[in-house]
């Protein structure tokens, strides 16, 4: 009896754990097929509001601090990325660049989103000036 | 109850060992408490060794010290939602009886990932943060069963001496 029932508990396992992996599977092609073009925008967001937006590409730094709290982006040909940060686990910093439209890096602790957008898909997310 | 809370207190340290050793393994991607969540091994033993209850004091217990020896405040409430939402999935998956403790074990990883992100997602109201969902879900799966595995053999030896 207990044979069968650890059988069926080892197909349940596999059964789980072949949707876990199909959905995970579906959501990336998802994810890639509504890729949003082309990399046009670096914008930058502290605590939900829009601080700076710019062309990407351009080289450019940008500096944040509050307080004590300081980001520091950078942005060029290569990518935007954050290069200095005040939180301490400088998850974001780690992360390096990024150079495609959709993609973000977020300091959590300090609350701040470098977003590349592109002019085809205008975020709804995004908040106009 | 002493040797209740002694069991406990040796689970939280081999959870906190555990924390600490994974923190030498960076983590490629900027959402913050996202490791491998090798820590998820006590919950798991406490879970099937011990009972709900010991497993969810456990998984508390271990966030908010791994929080206050290695993280910030903040990074409790991340780690801690990705807890609770994982025990919480883990308990009740236990309690169908339809899994193994490896299919347990997986449900639990992936679901730490999940909540975690969404908590992050909502407090910094990007969307965009979902991009990483299929990934850690992926790593979910892979840790969830390297630690069902270890798991699986741990509490067939242990079983029998807890039981005592």
């Amino acid at each position: 009896m207990d044979k069968l029932r650890e059988k069926t508990r080892r197909k349940n396992d596999v059964l789980l754990l072949a949707m876990l992996v199909l959905a995970a599977a579906v959501m990336l092609v998802v994810s890639l097929l509504t890729g949003r073009g082309q990399a046009a925008q670096v914008e930058i967001s502290v605590r939900y509001s829009v601080e700076a937006v710019f062309p990407y590409g351009e080289v450019r730094e940008w500096k944040w601090t509050d307080d004590g709290a300081y980001v520091t982006v950078v942005s060029g040909e290569s990518g935007a990325r954050i290069a200095a940060s005040s939180c301490s686990d400088q998850l974001c910093v780690h992360q390096g660049a990024i150079t495609e439209s959709g993609h973000s890096i977020v300091c959590l602790p300090n609350r701040v989103v470098v977003r590349l957008i592109s002019d085809e898909n205008p975020d709804v997310d995004a908040m106009l000036h | 109850m002493a040797k209740k809370i002694a069991r406990l207190a040796v689970l939280i340290a081999l959870a906190l060992a555990l924390s600490a050793i994974e923190r030498l393994i960076p983590a490629p991607i900027a959402v913050p408490g996202i490791k491998l969540g090798l820590a998820n091994l006590v919950t798991v033993l406490a879970l099937y060794l011990l009972g709900s209850r010991e497993a969810l004091t456990v998984s508390v217990l271990r966030v908010v010290l791994a929080g206050f020896l290695f993280g910030s405040f903040s990074s409790i409430l991340y780690a801690l939602s990705g807890a609770l939402v994982s025990f919480g999935v883990m308990a009740l998956l236990k309690r169908t009886g339809a899994f193994s403790v490896v299919g347990v074990s997986v449900a639990g990883g992936v679901f730490h990932n999940i909540a975690q992100i969404l908590i992050a997602a909502a407090i910094v109201r990007t969307l965009e943060l979902s991009y990483y969902l299929p990934i850690l879900m992926l790593s979910g799966v892979v840790t969830g069963l390297f630690i069902g595995i270890v798991s699986n053999l741990m509490i067939r030896r242990l079983g029998p001496i807890v039981k005592q």
